[in-house]
């Protein structure tokens, strides 16, 4: 059938056709050792991100780890009927999309600030200094920034309280407050990693023409206007591809920094979607019912970051693919 | 010239990281069975212990005697439960777990869950010693569905029916004698000694001075007896009732919360972790805490350190309203148990071992040495040898699997005074004084029951409900709507069961 349609083409485009094959075929002759150096790459994405996705199929069992994965009972939808039903649910969604909602507000324009500033110091040891200083925190783990936080924050023997107290205020008990722990949430997230998420920004900033903030100084532009016309503008592809990037992972509110701040008290608040997944699956040992929610999760992180990647193309022509 | 220098150095320290990696995964494997008899070495999980399990003298004197090399691995200190379930749930090939009694639930849902090996057959197949010194009402503990998924270790009570807690509330004797006040008898004493605690402040630790450390604001051991709740099950009318239920529950939640208000109590208990409880106590900042008898020796010294001439005192529960008062039990009579999950490779071997491990002489040598090297009889009594036993045996409870029934009670008196103080402490709590306070746990010679499962959930449950009220993040309106979800969430099947043994064996 095919061969058929190809001969009843008409000739010009048949040989058209014929010579884009054989292009093909050249172009990957001459560039095999570029395929071939692609084989590790992507069997590491097989084995290690394609393979495991077969575990997904436990969202639709009623998964029992003796019995493993051929021998569970299949359910079905029940798993996300169930899901969808509960209260719990929906106040954990609400909290995962809050507080990743203001982590993007609050923190994705701290390490453009960052790097914009870093990028006028002069001083070329100065700002190694500084930058080495601000990407310590990243390399520290949840466990030990989450252990400093609290420190800092005891109302007894916390410096901030101790401050609060100096200027004549009360003490507040951040860790097990309501009203706080968001905003504790997002604070610690900006402190351990803005200054490792400047590093990005600082590569694409040393990536622009120099010549054209020559030019613009010879026109008379100052630092300001150098920096509001020049470099945001050339920061502007980078930005919105870490921003496409990141709305893929709004449903991920920074699990393992929340596990290691949170407390009962604050669950109504802080408990999000992957440390209720962790709570029910590893605590209660309800494995289908957890994956069902991861798999949402990822699910809607997958419609997102198409969907964030549709709307860049559209509204500023710039895309990741 | 430079640049190849460089490149020369990376290549080397990548070699050198090379050779680490390779070198870190073949100690993992090198060694499967012993050389000298070919026996397989074989892989255990045990419960928390300060020291490396596998450098441990007594773990020398194990391998001596019974040719098995075992390789030991521990479960964190900080929710034991949860890693746990990981292990279980990635079949990881251990082929012994010993548990504590506070683990009882989860292995009764894997053994139903088909995870663990039956043991019946193996124990009349390869148990000589097992059958003669473990007696066979306590491999009824072990029993779900009439089989036996378990090897029982009931600890110093040895399967004799006496009851008894382990801790009481502690505070500092330096600062009552400052306080001039005689022990409380009343909850409203007890209450108002906390208050001196905090407005005295005798440590002069101004806003850091903490009246009281609870472990779990849930239960505080003796304040909750003064409820009338001082077990999780209690008996109201000829029935059991769960603490849940009860409102006298909720009047000691009322009681707890009035006090955090106050300050009374850390206003930082809910980031507490065990180890900084402990701290807040012995770094003299607080003025009491619950204390268990085998802590005294280490907290003691620990308070001694920084801060000289203090000392410590235990509290009688205080009395509260209509003259309820009293300890509560632990939850059952086991002291731990040892498991052999399906995922183990050799299962005949690992009861080989244990039964081995049984036979007379092998389990003495490990509960509490060698005469006249660890230990001496004096007038029939076991006495410690200092520091022998200290160093080589205070720890050798951990690697108990199945105990002489008979025999370990008597060879505990050894155990129990590897420390004066621990002895001493132990003694207090057992005196006829002391012993008018233990209230009986009324199920806690019941077997696994079939909604056990849920019971880690409730827990979970009661003490997050629990926290919130203390601190005032939930109104006690919102009682009622806990205990739907309560009762949902299996409690309302487990109290029947419960109940149903209980209306038989009570």
């Amino acid at each position: 059938m095919v061969n058929n349609s190809i001969n009843t083409m008409p000739v010009k485009c048949k040989r058209n056709l014929r010579l884009s094959t054989r292009n093909i075929r050249k172009k990957f002759i001459s560039n095999m050792d570029l395929y071939f150096l692609m084989i590790p790459g992507l069997l590491y994405l097989f084995i290690f991100k394609y393979l495991p996705m077969y575990g997904i199929v436990i969202a639709f069992q009623d998964f029992n780890i003796i019995s493993g994965i051929a021998k569970s009972e299949w359910v079905g939808f029940a798993n996300f009927i169930k899901l969808f039903k509960s209260d719990e649910f929906y106040s954990v969604l609400t909290n995962t999309l809050l507080i990743s909602c203001y982590k993007l507000l609050f923190t994705f324009p701290i390490p453009i600030l960052i790097a914009v500033i870093l990028n006028e110091i002069r001083n070329g040891m100065y700002k190694k200094v500084i930058q080495t200083i601000i990407y310590m925190p990243h390399f520290l783990s949840w466990v030990i920034v989450s252990g400093l936080f609290v420190s800092i924050l005891s109302p007894t023997s916390g410096l901030v309280n101790m401050l609060i107290k100096a200027f004549g205020g009360e003490s507040i008990q951040f860790m097990i407050s309501a009203k706080w722990f968001r905003s504790i949430v997002v604070t610690s997230g900006a402190w351990k990693e803005a200054g490792w998420g400047a590093i990005v920004y600082l590569a694409a900033i040393a990536g622009i023409d120099q010549e054209i903030y020559e030019a613009a100084r010879i026109d008379g532009a100052g630092r300001v206007k150098q920096m509001i016309y020049i470099t945001l503008p050339g920061l502007s592809s980078t930005i919105v591809l870490m921003l496409i990037l990141r709305l893929g992972h709004i449903l991920d509110a920074g699990t393992e920094q929340i596990l290691m701040l949170y407390n009962p008290i604050v669950y109504d608040v802080g408990d999000i979607i992957g440390t209720y997944v962790y709570r029910m699956g590893i605590g209660k040992m309800e494995y289908s019912f957890s994956t069902a929610v991861g798999l949402f999760n990822s699910v809607v992180g997958f419609l997102l970051i198409i969907a964030g990647n549709w709307i860049s193309k559209k509204m500023v022509n710039k895309s990741i693919w | 010239m430079r640049k190849l220098s460089r490149n020369i150095l990376s290549m080397a320290v990548m070699f050198a990281i090379a050779l680490v990696m390779l070198s870190g995964c073949g100690k993992n494997t090198a060694v499967t069975s012993n050389e000298k008899n070919g026996k397989p070495v074989l892989k255990a999980l045990i419960n928390y212990m300060r020291e490396d399990p596998n450098t441990y003298p007594a773990v020398k004197d194990l391998e001596e005697k019974t040719g098995y090399i075992v390789r030991y691995d521990m479960l964190p200190q900080d929710n034991p439960e949860e890693k746990l379930n990981l292990i279980i749930a990635s079949n990881e090939d251990y082929d012994m777990i010993i548990c504590t009694n506070s683990q009882k639930a989860r292995w009764a849902e894997y053994a139903r869950q088909g995870a663990l090996f039956p043991l019946d057959e193996w124990i009349a197949q390869y148990g000589e010693n097992m059958r003669n010194v473990i007696k066979g009402s306590s491999f009824d503990l072990m029993k779900i569905d009439d089989k036996i998924y378990g090897i029982p270790t009931l600890g110093a009570a040895g399967g004799n029916d006496v009851g008894s807690f382990s801790s009481m509330l502690a505070v500092r004797g330096d600062w009552m004698d400052l306080a001039g006040t005689a022990q409380p008898q009343t909850l409203e004493e007890f209450t108002n000694l906390l208050q001196i605690l905090k407005d005295k402040d005798f440590g002069s630790n101004k806003e850091s001075n903490i009246p009281l450390v609870p472990s779990n604001v849930a239960e505080i051991v003796g304040v909750i007896g003064a409820f009338g709740v001082p077990n999780a099950w209690n008996e109201v009318d000829g029935a059991l009732l769960n603490r849940a239920e009860d409102l006298r529950y909720v009047e000691y939640l009322k009681y707890i919360a009035h006090l955090y208000e106050k300050g009374l109590i850390d206003r930082e208990f809910a980031t507490n972790k065990p180890a900084t409880i402990k701290e807040k106590f012995t770094s003299g900042k607080a003025g009491m805490m619950s204390l268990a008898y085998y802590d005294v020796a280490s907290i003691t010294d620990a308070l001694a350190k920084n801060v000289p001439n203090s000392s410590i005192r235990f509290l009688n529960p205080p009395i509260g309203k209509d003259g309820m008062r009293g300890i509560g039990e632990s939850p059952n009579i086991l002291d731990r148990f040892t498991f052999i999950p399906k995922s183990s490779k050799n299962p005949v071997e690992t009861m080989k071992y244990i039964d081995l491990k049984l036979e007379q002489d092998t389990f003495r040598l490990l509960a509490i040495g060698e005469e006249g090297k660890h230990y001496t009889i004096e007038d029939g009594q076991y006495i410690p040898i200092d520091p022998t036993f200290y160093d080589e045996r205070s720890y050798s409870n951990n690697f108990l699997t199945g105990q002489d029934d008979e025999m370990y009670p008597i060879y505990w008196q050894a155990r129990v005074r590897k420390d004066q103080r621990i002895y001493d402490a132990f003694m207090y709590m057992r005196d006829d004084e002391r012993s008018k306070f233990i209230v009986t746990n009324p199920i806690r010679n019941a077997p696994s029951l079939q909604n056990e499962k849920h019971i880690q959930v409730l827990n979970q449950m009661l003490s997050d409900f629990s926290m919130k009220i203390v601190v005032g993040a939930s109104s006690v309106s919102e009682y009622d709507n806990f205990l739907k979800k309560w009762r949902e969430e299996g409690g309302e099947e487990l109290t029947k069961e419960v109940n149903e043994w209980y209306r038989i064996n009570k």
